[in-house]
């Protein structure tokens, strides 16, 4: 891995960790995540989803996926299940090994907005 | 507090609570109590000035409402009021959100009411039931609407009945006050007022039992455990609510334990009961107005249930 893209990652890193120790106004918590928040798999993920603590409303809630320089890299399809309105999901192109980073924004159906973001790693 | 919304919400609140007790209130407890006592000149003064107050009430709820909209539809896209018009952003929060769907129902209901208003016997049906459902159906944009599976409609199940309890005592206590005030000085006003004040106590009694029973579910369903009730913005919020509620209990339990039976007394015992009741009734109001606004208040906080997880 280029060493200044090691930085962004770190950068990133920290950024999320503070935005995370601000006042808990989380509404719909995200209870988990496949592939998981902080976790690696050995080959790249088709997808990404996201199991949430409340239903979401489907026309503000949104996933992007980035790789280690920023670069988006999910398709435009991500979005709400119409069955079960607690998990939102990306279909992502076909990615290399590395880092990314899964940015998300939520809108609960009683009305609370709420975002996060969490890092996943594909391969060693 | 500086949140505009936390005022339009508990103003919206407070006018659809007023239009649902006032409804309540005009067929189950005035109309009765004036044909009691034979009076038409009274009732027909009293009557005017509740159903215009139920008027006023029902035109600052669709207004309020739409200021609800408005900020919300603003608030989740980011966007000024100006972009939210013009790039349909409105449109989107009211086709394609819950909110949206509870809100354009809840305007056809004010809309029933509008017709059904001026009670008359035919539309009297009508009229209870879209003033219960226009505070009732408040509880989709409530904590209850996005919890899943049967938690979820016992939660929301509950918020109805605290909702349209809460509308039929609070919303009642201003036309009681009205009507107490109005015939007090009318020569055949004491029969109307004692009237009215025995039959407003199985609507209050009613009413307190099923928002404490109601509340106390909801409680639980919020906070889950006394750590996050005491432990919590949110729980400490609700407990000061719980407490402004039990104050306001203990001044409805003075009218109807203490004070009700000395209306059945000698005029003037009576008078000065009637007036002290028409005086707690407004104090009632007033403690009602804060347990609003802090109704407006937890709504934007997260419940303690899920602050204390996230810790």
């Amino acid at each position: 891995m280029p060493k200044y893209s090691a930085i962004r990652v770190v950068l990133a890193s920290a950024v999320l960790a503070l935005a995370g120790a601000g006042p808990a106004f989380a509404h719909a918590q995200l209870k988990q995540a496949t592939p998981a928040v902080g976790g690696a798999v050995a080959t790249a993920p088709m997808e990404v989803t996201l199991n949430f603590s409340e239903k979401l409303e489907s026309s503000f809630s949104t996933i992007i996926v980035r790789d280690a320089m920023g670069k988006r890299v999910n398709k435009a399809d991500g979005q709400v299940d119409k069955a079960d309105r607690t998990i939102m999901r990306a279909t992502l192109d076909s990615i290399t090994p590395g880092i990314y980073i899964v940015e998300w924004r939520a809108l609960t159906a009683d009305t609370h907005k709420t975002e996060g973001a969490f890092i996943f790693r594909v391969g060693e | 507090m500086d949140d505009p919304l936390i005022w339009v919400r508990a103003l919206h609140f407070a006018a659809t609570m007023m239009v649902t007790g006032g409804v309540l209130f005009l067929i189950f407890i005035a109309e009765p109590a004036f044909r009691a006592a034979g009076d038409t000149q009274v009732a027909a003064r009293v009557r005017s000035s509740l159903a215009w107050t139920a008027w006023v009430a029902l035109a600052v709820t669709v207004l309020s409402g739409a200021a609800w909209l408005l900020l919300l539809a603003q608030r989740v896209s980011e966007q000024s009021v100006a972009e939210v018009l013009s790039q349909g952003t409105l449109w989107t929060v009211l086709t394609q959100t819950d909110f949206g769907l509870a809100w354009t129902i809840r305007l056809a209901i004010a809309a029933l009411l509008a017709v059904a208003l001026p009670l008359s016997a035919r539309l009297r049906v009508v009229a209870i039931t879209a003033a219960a459902a226009l505070v009732g159906a408040l509880a989709w944009a409530g904590h209850a609407a996005a919890r899943e599976g049967a938690p979820g409609a016992i939660h929301l199940v509950s918020d109805i009945l605290h909702l349209v309890a809460a509308a039929a005592w609070f919303g009642a206590l201003i036309p009681l006050a009205l009507l107490l005030f109005a015939v007090r000085h009318a020569a055949t006003g004491l029969p109307v007022a004692r009237e009215a004040v025995r039959r407003f106590s199985p609507l209050g009694i009613l009413s307190v039992g099923t928002l404490v029973v109601s509340g106390a579910v909801n409680t639980w369903m919020l906070t889950g455990s006394v750590e996050a009730l005491v432990g919590t913005d949110y729980g400490r919020l609700l407990t000061l609510k719980i407490g402004l509620f039990l104050v306001m209990l203990s001044f409805g339990a003075i009218n109807r334990l203490w004070l009700s039976p000395r209306t059945a007394g000698a005029p003037p015992i009576a008078a000065g009961a009637l007036w002290r009741i028409e005086r707690n009734s407004l104090i009632e109001v007033l403690l009602g107005t804060i347990i609003i606004v802090i109704v407006g208040l937890l709504g934007t906080l997260p419940p303690g249930l899920e602050d204390l997880s996230n810790n």
